[in-house]
């Protein structure tokens, strides 16, 4: 039971570009994504696939060019095939999840580094940001962890999707994924503000308020509903 | 935080717009002793074109240090690429498609910048000092290598000349440039306390109670080691900026510690 | 931010510069403008006309099983009406390779959240063990941008909301299940807070807060556009801080059911990387196993995950679970429709919070832009059917979405800010969405119905009685949203029950036997299959989706190396 949706079944004469996938030639359409290439070319893909739109990490790839001694990196499922690409998929970084109970823990960086000490081993030489495939700043973001910048470290890595190619690249080897991970966990409960009016709301309910007119909304028959539906005022943007 | 708080107070009477760096790098700590160790220097070289890319922004070329230590591997990181622009060229290779390193920051330390303006420190003294008698401890990266020493490392004055003028009375001792023990601190606490108790000696000896510096490490290892004294002594090491932004009555700065202990000095009488 | 300038940028082809002129020429006038909002009845009509739930041919009736005689989609049919991947007799039950307290089947968000609160609410981690086809983490969740809904703010309450979500799911929701949802969701808007989400906030701590589709107050809380990624690794840290025994790369093919009782008692997992399965015996089982995008219902693309395969339909259908309003997909009305390489990607609702409109090729409004999903969906439709919309160069159809539009009303700076995500997505492509409009067109994005539960998410078959041994929550179920769901009720969805479910099992196993395992529940659906003559090589369930080009497979040996 195949479902192509592979767009390249629908335009036959479309030109073509030769990529070198872990070092096999394939002619493959253009203007699909590395990920669409390969599966055009006959794989199908369990390990290095994911959320198929940018935010799940799992199809890092790493690619060079001929001419180039440059490493390139890049998600499967964002970037588009280009001639000569000789691409490695590395759907796995081996790095170990620390446990800890950040309820126990203070937002300094102190706790940080106790479970990561290999921080203090960053020699800033920006290796983990030339291979960040969303552009962050990683480096900076661990400088400001170890000048305690707890918040700042948490912003910088915010849209970080955990692809682990960083770590790869790193030659402290630093755990920047699971480092940033305790990073935003610890500025998202320790360092932004409590919501004052969640709190009241909470309180509200768990007092019983609302209990009453849900009830009775819940018993209403369809007719009313659809009356007090259309009848109610919408809030402007 | 005290350093900070009372260094830009100060400056700030005086007519100085202080601006942190939007992002820097851990200087290194310790300048490289091999020959050619640029990757080590990578953090220190970062904080300058850091600076140097600020320098634009705000029209100036001065990068303004409180911590010797960095002072000491900014400065001489800076001089080792000016002197070797063919070792300039490979690092900015090796940093690649950033912005690299055009040499031209200015690496000062804030006593330098102190010193510079004495004139308009003195006028903003709402305090006299009265001669009131001081130690003052310079350690051994402001001052050494003597290619970026802010004053001779044999026998440096020139924190000792700019307190007099403002109207102190420093006292001299031996051990003024005697290492305090610096980051054995991590390793092996004896050899701070062997070396910052022979410091503290002497000045005790010498019958004064207020110890000056300009380090942090400097002076975390002196105050431990007071601590740790064989009798009780009673002698408080602050900050060179504690003691000018508290002539100046900057007391929003202080410490609140520093500035209970400074308040009792000023109300006793001299001679202490 | 970095401009990721080393990917190839294709762009718009040269054709579209003046269509885009177009609508730059008239998005001065659309600045203060907006279409009317339709009534009720417009609306239905609007629907009933074009959208694809009402597409001829793509819906059959049910042979086979407890809910025979219902439409479903043709798609669904082929997978309910299809074989166990197990032969029942070659299969050893005596040897158990998993003996746990909950078993819980999904990678996702309500997965997490429900490891979390049977943990809270007394079960030990180590008697928790989940299951999942890919990686833990690996879900839809991950994919949802906009935001969770949840009434907190005081101009607000839990009664607007429940309005809001019973209208827009054309009054078929379960009404003790939409109290759930409403009532629960400040409770659980404050848990994450606790567990570190990082929500966006003003710097005095107020939650900044959009307005949805159909919703008629402010009440969208997000992190970014990356809300539902920064939700489930903040619950994957935690489920994994706890020890829970995770299983990745290990679908469930088949669940098992004890042979006097008929409760369910656990499933049989496929190790994907070795073939080797493994039987896991649960006391509780819950299934998290999300939606069915992947299905391409109607032939639309999709903006799910790859794993968005309606597993756990199918496992819950063999064991009698009933199924609601499976003859309804929810089609979000903005998917990406150039260029190729990112067809059928989610754009989020936001953008139209934001202030992004609905532009035909000649320039137009047609619909309010935060209509609830559906009327929007069938909207862009009706344009493209009546020949006002963009065709693209590989023949698709799309409208624009005038994306510049956001910094003009909202100042400059704030696309970069809100819409990180899509921001890269575009740009990566060769797009500047702050400078930009974007097309778009309806893709399949969310499984409205699914397996019926009560307020409990106990599993239930269509006399209302209870599977004993199954609980389901998120976006497998059905009856929360009705026949439509509004932006952000998924992902509080996925909490609200997701915590149900972790609470009730809590309270089941706690002084509940072993129970015994078998296939047992197998014969008769597949007596059924064998009447019907269900050819014997379609199984289910599906597991991933095969997107192998068709010149590939017309060589394809099946050979075992």
């Amino acid at each position: 039971m195949t479902t192509p949706i592979a767009t390249s079944e629908r335009k036959s004469s479309v030109k073509t570009v030769r990529i070198y996938f872990m070092n096999k030639a394939y002619d493959v359409p253009i203007g699909l994504t590395i990920m669409k290439a390969l599966e055009y070319a006959g794989y199908k893909l369990m390990r290095g696939v994911g959320c198929r739109g940018g935010f799940c990490g799992a199809c890092a790839v790493a690619y060079r060019k001929p001419g180039d001694y440059k490493f390139k990196t890049g998600l499967a499922c964002q970037t588009v095939v280009e001639n000569d690409m000789y691409i490695a998929l590395l759907p796995y970084s081996p790095l170990i999840k620390p446990r800890y109970n950040i309820f126990e823990m203070k937002p300094e960086a102190g706790y940080v580094l106790k479970i990561f000490p290999e921080v203090a081993r960053c020699i800033s030489c920006n290796s983990c940001s030339k291979a960040c495939p969303q552009g962050l700043e990683v480096m900076d973001a661990v400088q400001s962890v170890l000048r305690n910048d707890i918040l700042k470290a948490a912003d910088l890595v915010f849209d970080c999707i955990s692809c682990g190619l960083c770590s790869l690249r790193c030659p402290a080897e630093i755990r920047h994924i699971y480092l940033f991970q305790l990073l935003r966990r610890l500025a998202g409960k320790y360092l932004l503000p409590r919501a004052k009016h969640l709190e009241i709301r909470v309180n509200e309910i768990e007092s019983g308020k609302y209990f009453a007119e849900i009830e009775d909304l819940m018993k209403k028959p369809i007719d009313e509903l659809k009356k007090l539906y259309s009848e109610r005022d919408i809030e402007p943007e | 935080m005290e350093y900070e708080k009372t260094a830009i107070a100060i400056l700030g009477k005086i007519g100085f717009k202080i601006i942190e760096l939007n992002k820097w790098y851990c200087c290194g700590t310790l300048y490289s002793l091999t020959i050619d160790d640029l990757s080590k220097h990578i953090g220190a070289i970062r904080v300058l074109i850091n600076a140097q890319k600020e320098s634009v922004k705000y029209k100036t070329s001065e990068l303004l240090t409180l911590c010797p230590m960095c002072f000491n591997v900014l400065k001489r990181v800076n001089n080792y690429l000016t002197k070797y622009p063919d070792k300039l060229e490979t690092i900015s290779r090796y940093i690649d498609e950033e912005e690299p390193y055009k040499l031209g920051i200015v690496v000062k330390h804030v006593v330098e910048t102190l010193v510079e303006n004495i004139d308009a420190i003195k006028k903003s003294k709402v305090i006299e000092p009265g001669g009131k008698r001081i130690a003052v401890y310079y350690g051994c990266t402001i001052v050494r290598p003597r290619e970026i020493g802010i004053d001779n490392p044999e026998d440096p004055v020139i924190i000792e000349k700019f307190l007099n003028e403002i109207g102190f009375e420093t006292i001299d001792y031996p051990y003024k440039t005697l290492c305090c023990g610096s980051y054995q601190v991590l390793l092996d606490k004896n050899i701070v306390y062997r070396n910052s108790s022979r410091i503290l000696n002497e000045i005790v000896n010498r019958n004064v109670n207020l110890l000056i510096t300009v380090c942090p490490l400097c002076l975390y290892n002196l105050r431990e080691t007071v601590d740790k004294f064989e009798k009780k002594i009673e002698i408080k090491i602050i900050y060179l900026t504690d003691i000018v932004a508290y002539v100046m009555g900057l007391r929003n700065s202080i410490d609140s510690n520093t500035l209970s202990f400074l308040d009792k000095v000023f109300s006793s009488n001299p001679l202490s | 931010m970095k401009v990721l300038s080393e990917y190839t940028s294709y762009g718009y082809p040269p054709e579209f510069r003046k269509l885009i002129k177009i609508v730059e020429e008239t998005r001065e006038d659309r600045l203060k403008t907006s279409y009317r909002r339709l009534s009720l009845n417009e609306r239905e009509e609007l629907i009933k006309k074009y959208h694809p739930d009402y597409k001829p041919d793509t819906k059959r009736v049910l042979r086979i099983g407890v809910n025979r005689d219902k439409i479903v989609y043709n798609e669904l049919a082929d997978l309910l009406e299809a074989w166990p991947l197990v032969e029942p007799n070659s299969i050893d039950l005596n040897h158990i390779d998993y003996d746990t307290d909950i078993l819980i089947i999904g990678g996702g968000g309500a997965a997490a959240a429900a490891a979390l609160w049977a943990i809270y609410g007394g079960v030990s981690p180590e008697d928790i063990l989940i299951v999942t086809k890919l990686r833990f983490g690996d879900s839809n969740t991950v994919k949802a941008q906009g935001g969770i809904q949840a009434a907190d703010r005081p101009e607000d309450s839990p009664v607007r909301h429940y309005l809001d979500t019973i209208g827009g799911g054309h009054f078929a929701n379960k009404p003790e299940l939409v109290r759930a949802l409403v009532m629960d969701a400040p409770f659980i808007i404050k848990w994450l807070e606790e567990l570190g989400v990082m929500f966006d906030k003003t710097g005095e701590g107020e939650m900044i807060e959009y307005s949805g589709g159909g919703a008629s107050r402010r009440r969208l809380h997000c992190a970014r556009d990356y809300t539902g990624l920064e939700i489930m690794r903040v619950l994957k840290d935690e489920v994994l801080n706890y020890g829970v025994n995770v299983l990745e790369f290990n679908p469930a093919i088949e669940l098992l059911t004890d042979p006097d009782t008929g409760a369910v008692s656990g499933a049989i997992l496929l190790n994907l990387e070795t073939h080797e399965y493994y039987i896991v015996r649960a006391k509780v089982t819950i299934l998290a196993t999300g939606g069915f995008g992947r299905l391409h219902l109607a032939g639309f693309p999709t903006s799910n995950h790859y794993g968005a395969t309606a597993d756990g339909i199918v496992l819950a259908y063999r064991v009698g679970a009933n199924l609601l309003h499976m003859d309804t997909a929810q089609y979000h009305p903005t998917g990406v429709a150039w260029p190729e390489a990112i067809l059928g990607e989610l754009i989020t609702e936001k953008c139209r919070s934001l202030g992004a409109q609905l532009v035909n090729i000649n320039g137009e409004l047609f619909i309010h832009e935060l209509e609830p999903r559906d009327v929007v969906a069938s909207a862009i439709i009706k344009e493209c059917y009546e020949g006002r919309g963009v065709i693209t160069p590989t023949g698709s159809c799309g409208v624009w979405l005038d994306m510049p539009m956001i910094d003009a009303k909202r100042g400059p700076g704030t696309i970069k800010k809100a819409l990180p995500a899509m921001y890269r997505q575009f740009i990566r492509q060769g797009i500047d969405i702050t400078v930009e409009p974007v097309l778009t067109y309806p893709t399949l994005h969310y499984q409205n119905g699914g397996v019926e539960i009560d307020e409990y998410t106990h599993v239930l078959n269509p006399r209302g009685e209870w599977i004993k041994g199954l609980l389901a929550a998120g976006e497998v179920t059905g009856g929360v949203h009705g026949r439509n769901r509004l932006m952000g009720n998924s992902l509080l969805d996925l909490m609200v029950f997701g915590r149900r479910a972790g609470l009730t099992a809590s309270q089941i196993v706690r002084n509940m036997d072993k129970p015994k395992i078998s296939l047992n529940h197998l014969n008769r659906y597949m007596d059924e299959l064998e009447k019907y003559n269900i050819p014997k090589n379609r199984k289910s369930p599906l597991i991933l989706p095969d997107y192998r080009g068709e010149k590939v497979l017309s060589r394809f040996l099946d050979i075992r190396i």
